[in-house]
Protein backbone atom coordinates (compact mmCIF):
# COMPACT_ATOMS: atom_id res chain seq x y z
CA UNK A 1 0.00 0.00 0.00
CA UNK A 2 1.51 3.14 -0.89
CA UNK A 3 1.95 5.99 1.09
CA UNK A 4 -0.04 9.05 0.04
CA UNK A 5 2.11 12.24 0.87
CA UNK A 6 0.06 14.82 -1.17
CA UNK A 7 -3.08 15.08 -1.71
CA UNK A 8 -4.90 17.77 -3.43
CA UNK A 9 -8.60 17.33 -4.42
CA UNK A 10 -10.98 19.75 -6.64
CA UNK A 11 -8.35 22.30 -6.44
CA UNK A 12 -9.68 26.06 -8.02
CA UNK A 13 -7.52 29.01 -8.97
CA UNK A 14 -8.10 32.08 -10.68
CA UNK A 15 -6.60 35.81 -11.57
CA UNK A 16 -9.20 37.97 -12.02
CA UNK A 17 -11.49 36.45 -14.89
CA UNK A 18 -8.70 33.88 -15.45
CA UNK A 19 -8.84 30.61 -14.30
CA UNK A 20 -6.08 28.83 -14.27
CA UNK A 21 -6.98 25.81 -12.16
CA UNK A 22 -9.98 23.97 -12.39
CA UNK A 23 -11.21 21.12 -10.00
CA UNK A 24 -7.84 19.48 -10.28
CA UNK A 25 -7.25 16.03 -7.99
CA UNK A 26 -4.04 14.62 -7.67
CA UNK A 27 -2.50 12.06 -5.37
CA UNK A 28 1.29 12.02 -4.64
CA UNK A 29 2.70 8.93 -2.88
CA UNK A 30 6.08 8.95 -0.89
CA UNK A 31 9.46 8.50 -2.62
CA UNK A 32 8.03 8.38 -6.08
CA UNK A 33 8.80 11.14 -9.00
CA UNK A 34 5.91 12.87 -10.30
CA UNK A 35 6.28 15.14 -13.63
CA UNK A 36 3.51 17.25 -13.82
CA UNK A 37 3.79 18.12 -17.99
CA UNK A 38 1.75 20.84 -19.82
CA UNK A 39 2.10 23.36 -22.04
CA UNK A 40 3.26 27.07 -21.40
CA UNK A 41 0.05 28.82 -19.68
CA UNK A 42 -1.16 25.29 -18.61
CA UNK A 43 -1.08 26.00 -14.97
CA UNK A 44 1.83 23.89 -13.64
CA UNK A 45 4.25 26.67 -12.16
CA UNK A 46 0.93 27.93 -10.12
CA UNK A 47 -0.31 24.44 -9.18
CA UNK A 48 3.34 23.87 -7.30
CA UNK A 49 3.17 27.34 -5.73
CA UNK A 50 -0.72 26.39 -4.63
CA UNK A 51 1.22 23.02 -3.33
CA UNK A 52 3.73 24.60 -1.09
CA UNK A 53 1.37 27.49 0.09
CA UNK A 54 3.18 30.28 -2.13
CA UNK A 55 0.46 31.06 -3.83
CA UNK A 56 -2.99 31.03 -1.89
CA UNK A 57 -5.74 28.62 -3.63
CA UNK A 58 -9.00 29.91 -4.19
CA UNK A 59 -10.78 26.64 -3.26
CA UNK A 60 -10.24 22.81 -3.04
CA UNK A 61 -8.26 20.68 -0.61
CA UNK A 62 -4.29 20.21 -0.58
CA UNK A 63 -2.95 17.85 2.06
CA UNK A 64 0.66 18.01 2.33
CA UNK A 65 2.36 15.89 4.85
CA UNK A 66 -1.03 15.40 6.12
CA UNK A 67 -1.63 19.00 7.19
CA UNK A 68 -4.05 21.21 4.97
CA UNK A 69 -2.93 24.02 3.00
CA UNK A 70 -5.42 26.13 1.95
CA UNK A 71 -6.53 28.36 3.99
CA UNK A 72 -4.22 28.82 6.59
CA UNK A 73 -2.30 31.58 7.55
CA UNK A 74 1.02 32.63 6.49
CA UNK A 75 2.65 32.13 9.75
CA UNK A 76 0.79 28.46 9.67
CA UNK A 77 2.54 27.15 6.68
CA UNK A 78 6.33 28.35 7.80
CA UNK A 79 6.83 25.43 9.77
CA UNK A 80 5.52 22.88 6.95
CA UNK A 81 7.64 24.34 4.34
CA UNK A 82 10.81 23.46 6.41
CA UNK A 83 10.43 19.87 5.63
CA UNK A 84 10.26 20.14 1.82
CA UNK A 85 13.00 21.97 -0.70
CA UNK A 86 12.19 23.95 -3.87
CA UNK A 87 14.20 24.14 -6.21
CA UNK A 88 13.47 27.54 -8.59
CA UNK A 89 13.31 28.09 -11.83
CA UNK A 90 16.05 30.66 -11.42
CA UNK A 91 17.54 29.04 -8.94
CA UNK A 92 16.32 31.88 -6.27
CA UNK A 93 19.98 31.95 -4.83
CA UNK A 94 20.97 35.12 -2.53
CA UNK A 95 22.35 37.37 -4.77
CA UNK A 96 24.07 39.05 -1.81
CA UNK A 97 25.54 35.93 -0.34
CA UNK A 98 28.80 33.75 -1.86
CA UNK A 99 27.72 30.19 -3.15
CA UNK A 100 28.81 28.67 0.86
CA UNK A 101 26.58 31.00 2.49
CA UNK A 102 23.75 30.05 0.65
CA UNK A 103 24.35 26.65 1.06
CA UNK A 104 25.00 27.15 4.62
CA UNK A 105 22.15 29.07 4.87
CA UNK A 106 19.40 26.42 6.42
CA UNK A 107 21.76 25.38 8.95
CA UNK A 108 22.84 28.62 9.91
CA UNK A 109 18.53 29.23 10.43
CA UNK A 110 17.50 25.87 11.98
CA UNK A 111 21.19 24.30 13.24
CA UNK A 112 22.82 27.26 15.11
CA UNK A 113 24.32 25.00 17.49
CA UNK A 114 26.20 23.08 15.14
CA UNK A 115 29.83 23.44 15.07
CA UNK A 116 31.44 25.88 12.37
CA UNK A 117 33.52 23.45 10.57
CA UNK A 118 30.87 21.03 10.97
CA UNK A 119 28.92 23.33 8.90
CA UNK A 120 31.87 23.33 6.04
CA UNK A 121 32.05 19.87 6.18
CA UNK A 122 28.20 19.49 5.18
CA UNK A 123 28.29 22.20 2.53
CA UNK A 124 31.40 20.37 0.92
CA UNK A 125 30.13 17.61 0.87
CA UNK A 126 26.75 18.78 -0.64
CA UNK A 127 28.81 20.41 -3.19
CA UNK A 128 30.60 16.93 -4.47
CA UNK A 129 27.48 15.76 -4.41
CA UNK A 130 26.38 18.17 -7.37
CA UNK A 131 29.80 17.76 -8.57
CA UNK A 132 30.70 21.57 -8.00
CA UNK A 133 33.37 21.06 -5.19
CA UNK A 134 35.51 24.50 -5.46
CA UNK A 135 33.50 27.34 -5.62
CA UNK A 136 32.90 27.75 -2.47
CA UNK A 137 33.75 31.22 -2.49
CA UNK A 138 32.38 32.42 -5.69
CA UNK A 139 29.54 34.81 -5.82
CA UNK A 140 26.53 34.10 -7.49
CA UNK A 141 26.57 36.36 -10.24
CA UNK A 142 29.52 34.83 -11.47
CA UNK A 143 28.04 31.27 -11.68
CA UNK A 144 26.39 29.92 -14.96
CA UNK A 145 23.04 28.87 -15.21
CA UNK A 146 23.75 25.30 -14.97
CA UNK A 147 25.60 25.67 -11.97
CA UNK A 148 23.12 27.92 -10.24
CA UNK A 149 20.95 25.14 -10.65
CA UNK A 150 22.83 22.84 -9.12
CA UNK A 151 24.23 24.99 -5.78
CA UNK A 152 20.08 25.82 -5.23
CA UNK A 153 19.45 22.24 -5.96
CA UNK A 154 22.36 21.43 -2.87
CA UNK A 155 20.68 24.28 -0.65
CA UNK A 156 17.31 22.81 -1.20
CA UNK A 157 18.44 19.46 0.03
CA UNK A 158 20.89 20.60 2.58
CA UNK A 159 18.21 20.17 5.30
CA UNK A 160 16.98 16.84 4.02
CA UNK A 161 13.91 17.35 2.89
CA UNK A 162 11.20 14.71 2.95
CA UNK A 163 9.78 16.06 -0.38
CA UNK A 164 11.93 18.27 -3.24
CA UNK A 165 9.68 20.79 -5.50
CA UNK A 166 11.12 21.48 -8.79
CA UNK A 167 9.73 24.04 -10.87
CA UNK A 168 11.29 24.03 -14.46
CA UNK A 169 14.75 22.40 -13.95
CA UNK A 170 16.04 22.25 -17.01
CA UNK A 171 14.50 25.08 -18.96
CA UNK A 172 17.30 27.93 -20.69
CA UNK A 173 20.20 25.19 -20.08
CA UNK A 174 21.64 23.33 -22.78
CA UNK A 175 20.63 19.12 -23.56
CA UNK A 176 24.09 18.17 -22.36
CA UNK A 177 24.00 20.31 -19.10
CA UNK A 178 20.11 19.68 -18.72
CA UNK A 179 20.64 15.87 -18.99
CA UNK A 180 23.70 15.97 -15.74
CA UNK A 181 20.65 18.07 -14.08
CA UNK A 182 18.39 14.32 -14.83
CA UNK A 183 21.23 12.34 -13.57
CA UNK A 184 21.73 15.13 -10.54
CA UNK A 185 17.79 14.89 -9.80
CA UNK A 186 17.69 10.93 -10.04
CA UNK A 187 20.68 10.44 -8.07
CA UNK A 188 19.50 12.41 -4.80
CA UNK A 189 16.01 10.83 -5.48
CA UNK A 190 17.42 7.62 -4.68
CA UNK A 191 20.15 8.14 -2.04
CA UNK A 192 17.80 10.00 0.46
CA UNK A 193 14.49 8.44 -0.76
CA UNK A 194 12.90 12.20 -1.42
CA UNK A 195 9.95 12.27 -3.26
CA UNK A 196 9.99 14.41 -6.13
CA UNK A 197 7.49 16.52 -7.67
CA UNK A 198 8.98 17.85 -11.04
CA UNK A 199 6.67 20.84 -12.91
CA UNK A 200 8.49 20.63 -16.69
CA UNK A 201 7.59 21.10 -20.15
CA UNK A 202 10.46 19.13 -20.60
CA UNK A 203 9.50 15.76 -22.16
CA UNK A 204 13.11 13.98 -22.18
CA UNK A 205 13.04 15.18 -18.66
CA UNK A 206 9.32 13.59 -18.25
CA UNK A 207 10.09 10.72 -20.17
CA UNK A 208 13.92 9.80 -18.28
CA UNK A 209 12.97 10.32 -14.23
CA UNK A 210 9.19 10.01 -13.91
CA UNK A 211 7.38 6.95 -12.13
CA UNK A 212 4.29 9.05 -13.05
CA UNK A 213 3.29 11.81 -15.05
CA UNK A 214 0.70 14.38 -14.74
CA UNK A 215 -0.47 16.33 -17.83
CA UNK A 216 -2.23 19.33 -17.41
CA UNK A 217 -4.12 21.00 -20.23
CA UNK A 218 -6.00 24.48 -19.95
CA UNK A 219 -5.68 24.20 -15.77
CA UNK A 220 -7.35 20.79 -15.79
CA UNK A 221 -5.58 17.33 -15.08
CA UNK A 222 -5.92 15.27 -18.20
CA UNK A 223 -4.16 12.38 -17.29
CA UNK A 224 -2.13 10.78 -14.40
CA UNK A 225 -0.47 7.44 -14.54
CA UNK A 226 2.78 5.89 -15.49
CA UNK A 227 4.95 6.53 -18.60
CA UNK A 228 4.21 3.63 -20.72
CA UNK A 229 0.26 4.59 -20.33
CA UNK A 230 1.03 8.26 -21.35
CA UNK A 231 1.92 6.97 -24.35
CA UNK A 232 -0.99 5.16 -25.07
CA UNK A 233 -3.23 8.24 -23.94
CA UNK A 234 -5.84 9.25 -26.53
CA UNK A 235 -6.44 12.72 -25.40
CA UNK A 236 -6.23 14.76 -28.28
CA UNK A 237 -3.79 17.79 -25.95
CA UNK A 238 -1.92 14.90 -25.11
CA UNK A 239 -1.00 13.62 -28.08
CA UNK A 240 -0.27 16.78 -29.59
CA UNK A 241 2.07 17.80 -26.58
CA UNK A 242 4.08 14.56 -26.69
CA UNK A 243 4.77 13.77 -30.47
CA UNK A 244 4.92 10.97 -33.00
CA UNK A 245 8.30 9.57 -31.53
CA UNK A 246 7.29 9.40 -28.11
CA UNK A 247 4.35 7.95 -28.28
CA UNK A 248 5.47 5.11 -30.68
CA UNK A 249 8.35 4.72 -27.68
CA UNK A 250 11.24 5.42 -30.48
CA UNK A 251 12.14 8.34 -27.43
CA UNK A 252 11.80 8.82 -24.04
CA UNK A 253 12.47 5.31 -22.72
CA UNK A 254 13.21 5.61 -18.59
CA UNK A 255 17.23 5.10 -18.37
CA UNK A 256 17.43 2.42 -15.56
CA UNK A 257 21.20 2.40 -16.13
CA UNK A 258 21.01 6.36 -15.11
CA UNK A 259 20.47 5.62 -11.44
CA UNK A 260 22.96 3.63 -11.09
CA UNK A 261 25.55 5.74 -12.94
CA UNK A 262 25.62 8.95 -10.49
CA UNK B 1 -15.07 57.49 -17.66
CA UNK B 2 -13.61 60.08 -15.38
CA UNK B 3 -15.60 58.72 -12.19
CA UNK B 4 -14.33 55.03 -12.92
CA UNK B 5 -11.54 56.15 -13.02
CA UNK B 6 -11.19 58.25 -10.06
CA UNK B 7 -12.75 55.22 -8.21
CA UNK B 8 -10.61 52.49 -9.46
CA UNK B 9 -7.50 54.52 -8.25
CA UNK B 10 -9.32 55.18 -5.01
CA UNK B 11 -9.85 51.73 -4.67
CA UNK B 12 -5.65 50.88 -5.56
CA UNK B 13 -5.34 53.52 -2.67
CA UNK B 14 -7.49 51.55 -0.12
CA UNK B 15 -6.08 48.37 -1.22
CA UNK B 16 -2.37 50.08 -0.70
CA UNK B 17 -3.29 51.40 2.87
CA UNK B 18 -4.40 47.47 3.97
CA UNK B 19 -1.26 45.88 2.43
CA UNK B 20 0.65 48.51 4.35
CA UNK B 21 -1.47 47.74 7.34
CA UNK B 22 -0.56 44.25 7.24
CA UNK B 23 2.85 44.58 6.59
CA UNK B 24 2.95 47.05 9.98
CA UNK B 25 1.17 44.61 11.57
CA UNK B 26 3.40 41.49 10.61
CA UNK B 27 6.39 43.87 11.55
CA UNK B 28 5.26 44.38 15.14
CA UNK B 29 4.55 41.49 15.85
CA UNK B 30 8.00 40.02 15.06
CA UNK B 31 9.55 42.99 16.80
CA UNK B 32 7.35 42.02 19.76
CA UNK B 33 7.92 38.71 19.98
CA UNK B 34 11.85 39.78 19.79
CA UNK B 35 12.14 37.98 16.60
CA UNK B 36 15.25 40.36 15.53
CA UNK B 37 18.61 39.36 13.76
CA UNK B 38 20.92 41.45 15.15
CA UNK B 39 23.49 40.84 12.67
CA UNK B 40 21.31 42.02 9.70
CA UNK B 41 20.43 45.04 11.81
CA UNK B 42 24.01 46.07 12.50
CA UNK B 43 25.01 45.38 8.54
CA UNK B 44 21.76 47.37 7.45
CA UNK B 45 23.23 50.40 10.15
CA UNK B 46 26.56 49.77 8.56
CA UNK B 47 25.58 50.13 4.75
CA UNK B 48 22.97 53.09 6.19
CA UNK B 49 25.84 54.78 6.97
CA UNK B 50 28.25 54.30 5.08
CA UNK B 51 26.32 54.94 1.93
CA UNK B 52 24.73 58.14 3.27
CA UNK B 53 27.85 59.55 4.87
CA UNK B 54 29.75 61.50 2.13
CA UNK B 55 26.45 62.99 0.67
CA UNK B 56 25.32 64.27 3.92
CA UNK B 57 28.73 65.96 4.89
CA UNK B 58 28.34 67.54 1.16
CA UNK B 59 24.72 68.68 1.38
CA UNK B 60 24.68 69.69 5.15
CA UNK B 61 27.18 71.92 4.31
CA UNK B 62 26.44 73.71 1.79
CA UNK B 63 23.21 74.61 3.27
CA UNK B 64 24.36 75.80 6.45
CA UNK B 65 26.81 77.94 4.44
CA UNK B 66 24.26 78.79 2.16
CA UNK B 67 22.08 79.64 4.62
CA UNK B 68 24.02 81.57 6.17
CA UNK B 69 24.79 83.77 3.24
CA UNK B 70 21.32 84.48 2.82
CA UNK B 71 20.48 85.18 6.50
CA UNK B 72 23.37 87.23 7.25
CA UNK B 73 22.67 89.97 4.66
CA UNK B 74 19.19 90.43 6.18
CA UNK B 75 20.86 90.45 9.58
CA UNK B 76 23.05 92.94 8.45
CA UNK B 77 20.97 94.99 7.33
CA UNK B 78 18.78 95.53 10.35
CA UNK B 79 21.96 95.51 12.20
CA UNK B 80 21.62 92.25 14.37
CA UNK B 81 24.51 90.08 12.34
CA UNK B 82 25.39 88.57 15.80
CA UNK B 83 22.46 86.46 16.16
CA UNK B 84 23.43 84.17 12.98
CA UNK B 85 24.89 81.68 14.96
CA UNK B 86 21.23 82.19 17.14
CA UNK B 87 19.11 81.72 13.77
CA UNK B 88 21.27 78.53 12.39
CA UNK B 89 21.40 76.84 15.20
CA UNK B 90 17.50 76.66 15.53
CA UNK B 91 17.14 76.38 11.88
CA UNK B 92 19.30 73.60 11.69
CA UNK B 93 18.42 71.97 14.93
CA UNK B 94 15.01 72.21 15.05
CA UNK B 95 14.11 71.91 10.97
CA UNK B 96 16.66 71.57 8.47
CA UNK B 97 18.64 69.06 10.03
CA UNK B 98 16.09 66.41 10.53
CA UNK B 99 13.95 66.98 7.44
CA UNK B 100 16.59 67.55 4.75
CA UNK B 101 18.92 64.43 6.38
CA UNK B 102 15.89 62.73 5.96
CA UNK B 103 14.78 63.23 2.24
CA UNK B 104 18.91 62.76 1.60
CA UNK B 105 18.08 59.46 3.37
CA UNK B 106 15.16 58.56 1.13
CA UNK B 107 16.63 59.15 -1.86
CA UNK B 108 20.00 57.92 -0.96
CA UNK B 109 19.02 54.28 0.95
CA UNK B 110 14.76 54.52 0.52
CA UNK B 111 15.28 54.04 -3.30
CA UNK B 112 18.02 51.47 -2.79
CA UNK B 113 16.19 49.37 -0.18
CA UNK B 114 12.78 49.48 -2.16
CA UNK B 115 14.70 47.67 -5.40
CA UNK B 116 16.75 45.54 -3.41
CA UNK B 117 13.90 43.43 -2.05
CA UNK B 118 12.24 44.34 -5.42
CA UNK B 119 14.77 42.92 -7.46
CA UNK B 120 14.26 40.13 -4.95
CA UNK B 121 11.17 39.53 -5.64
CA UNK B 122 11.69 39.39 -9.33
CA UNK B 123 14.13 36.47 -8.96
CA UNK B 124 12.46 34.59 -6.45
CA UNK B 125 14.65 35.10 -3.40
CA UNK B 126 11.75 36.06 -1.36
CA UNK B 127 10.08 33.02 -2.24
CA UNK B 128 12.99 31.27 -1.55
CA UNK B 129 12.96 32.17 1.73
CA UNK B 130 9.89 31.32 2.47
CA UNK B 131 9.99 27.90 0.96
CA UNK B 132 13.17 27.61 4.07
CA UNK B 133 10.35 28.86 6.09
CA UNK B 134 11.92 31.96 6.99
CA UNK B 135 9.27 35.47 6.90
CA UNK B 136 10.22 37.56 4.35
CA UNK B 137 9.01 39.86 6.91
CA UNK B 138 11.59 39.57 9.62
CA UNK B 139 14.59 38.76 7.84
CA UNK B 140 13.68 41.83 5.26
CA UNK B 141 11.51 44.09 7.10
CA UNK B 142 12.76 44.36 10.57
CA UNK B 143 16.30 44.59 10.32
CA UNK B 144 16.04 47.78 8.04
CA UNK B 145 13.38 49.40 9.92
CA UNK B 146 15.29 48.93 12.98
CA UNK B 147 18.85 50.05 11.40
CA UNK B 148 16.75 52.93 10.15
CA UNK B 149 14.80 54.07 13.11
CA UNK B 150 18.02 54.04 15.07
CA UNK B 151 20.83 55.50 12.11
CA UNK B 152 18.43 58.62 10.82
CA UNK B 153 18.67 60.26 14.29
CA UNK B 154 22.38 59.06 14.07
CA UNK B 155 23.21 61.22 10.57
CA UNK B 156 20.38 63.59 11.55
CA UNK B 157 23.05 64.91 15.06
CA UNK B 158 25.66 64.50 12.39
CA UNK B 159 24.17 66.81 9.82
CA UNK B 160 23.22 69.29 12.70
CA UNK B 161 27.28 69.74 13.48
CA UNK B 162 27.87 69.31 9.72
CA UNK B 163 25.57 72.56 8.97
CA UNK B 164 26.65 74.42 12.40
CA UNK B 165 30.06 73.99 11.01
CA UNK B 166 28.94 75.50 7.43
CA UNK B 167 27.47 78.46 8.92
CA UNK B 168 30.62 78.96 11.24
CA UNK B 169 32.73 79.33 8.35
CA UNK B 170 30.71 82.10 6.39
CA UNK B 171 30.89 83.73 10.05
CA UNK B 172 34.12 83.73 10.56
CA UNK B 173 35.29 84.31 7.28
CA UNK B 174 32.76 87.05 5.59
CA UNK B 175 31.37 87.93 8.70
CA UNK B 176 34.10 88.18 10.23
CA UNK B 177 32.51 87.33 13.81
CA UNK B 178 34.26 85.21 15.80
CA UNK B 179 34.34 81.78 16.06
CA UNK B 180 33.68 81.70 20.18
CA UNK B 181 30.88 83.96 19.77
CA UNK B 182 29.21 82.26 16.88
CA UNK B 183 29.44 79.43 18.89
CA UNK B 184 28.04 80.92 22.33
CA UNK B 185 25.58 82.40 20.27
CA UNK B 186 24.67 78.73 18.83
CA UNK B 187 24.16 77.00 22.38
CA UNK B 188 23.04 80.17 24.12
CA UNK B 189 19.37 79.89 22.77
CA UNK B 190 19.44 75.94 21.96
CA UNK B 191 17.51 74.28 25.11
CA UNK B 192 17.34 70.70 25.09
CA UNK B 193 13.64 70.40 23.85
CA UNK B 194 14.82 71.77 20.38
CA UNK B 195 17.45 69.14 20.03
CA UNK B 196 15.59 66.38 21.67
CA UNK B 197 12.34 67.27 19.32
CA UNK B 198 14.38 67.22 16.28
CA UNK B 199 15.79 63.90 16.69
CA UNK B 200 12.76 62.66 17.92
CA UNK B 201 10.95 63.89 14.87
CA UNK B 202 14.00 62.22 12.43
CA UNK B 203 13.04 58.78 14.15
CA UNK B 204 9.76 58.98 13.06
CA UNK B 205 11.19 59.58 9.92
CA UNK B 206 13.52 56.77 9.69
CA UNK B 207 10.19 54.97 10.19
CA UNK B 208 8.34 56.19 7.45
CA UNK B 209 11.33 55.86 5.01
CA UNK B 210 12.09 52.33 5.73
CA UNK B 211 8.23 50.82 5.93
CA UNK B 212 7.18 52.85 2.61
CA UNK B 213 10.81 51.56 0.94
CA UNK B 214 10.03 48.05 1.67
CA UNK B 215 6.47 48.37 1.19
CA UNK B 216 6.70 49.36 -2.52
CA UNK B 217 9.80 46.75 -2.84
CA UNK B 218 7.66 43.97 -1.86
CA UNK B 219 4.76 45.47 -4.24
CA UNK B 220 6.88 44.02 -7.28
CA UNK B 221 5.56 41.48 -8.91
CA UNK B 222 7.63 41.10 -12.31
CA UNK B 223 9.37 43.36 -14.80
CA UNK B 224 13.20 45.16 -14.01
CA UNK B 225 10.58 48.09 -14.95
CA UNK B 226 8.62 47.65 -12.08
CA UNK B 227 11.74 47.55 -10.06
CA UNK B 228 12.44 50.75 -11.22
CA UNK B 229 9.02 52.33 -10.40
CA UNK B 230 8.69 50.60 -7.21
CA UNK B 231 12.06 52.74 -6.23
CA UNK B 232 10.87 55.88 -7.39
CA UNK B 233 7.21 55.61 -6.12
CA UNK B 234 9.02 54.50 -2.81
CA UNK B 235 11.11 57.89 -3.01
CA UNK B 236 8.11 60.46 -3.56
CA UNK B 237 5.76 58.75 -1.17
CA UNK B 238 8.96 59.20 1.68
CA UNK B 239 9.58 62.77 0.37
CA UNK B 240 5.81 63.51 0.86
CA UNK B 241 5.14 61.72 3.99
CA UNK B 242 8.20 63.37 5.38
CA UNK B 243 7.50 66.97 4.75
CA UNK B 244 3.42 66.19 5.59
CA UNK B 245 4.58 64.40 8.90
CA UNK B 246 6.88 67.15 9.75
CA UNK B 247 4.52 69.71 9.92
CA UNK B 248 2.07 67.91 12.33
CA UNK B 249 5.38 66.66 14.55
CA UNK B 250 6.52 69.69 14.88
CA UNK B 251 2.80 70.73 16.18
CA UNK B 252 3.14 67.84 18.37
CA UNK B 253 6.31 68.44 19.78
CA UNK B 254 5.49 71.98 20.54
CA UNK B 255 2.41 70.98 22.23
CA UNK B 256 4.49 69.18 24.29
Amino acid sequence: MKETIIEIRNLHKSFGTNRVLSGVDLEIFKGETLVVLGGSGSGKSVLLKCITGLMTADSGSIRLLGEEIVGREERELLPIRKKTGILFQGGALFDSMNVFDNIAFGFHEYAKDMPQDQVEAEVMRLLEVVKLPDICDKMTADLSGGMQKRVALARAVSMKPGIIFYDEPTTGLDPQTARSIYRLMNDLGQRLFITSVVVSHDIELAFTIADRIAFLKDGEMVFVGPVDELRKCTHEGVCAFIGPFYRAGMMGHKNEEMKGKT
Amino acid sequence: MNMQWTEMRFAQKLKSLGGLSLQLKNVFRHIFLGHIRYRLVWNEMYKLGTRSLTLINVTALFIGMVFAVQISYSLSFLGAKYYLGTIIGISIVRELGPVVTALLVAGRAGSGIAAEIGSMRVTEQVDALRAMGISPSEYLMVPRIIAMVIMVPVLTAYADFIGITGGLLISRFQMKISSHFYLHKVFQMLAIHDITSGLAKSLFFGFFIAIIACYHGFSVRSGAAEVGRAATKAVVASSITILVADFFLTRLFMWL
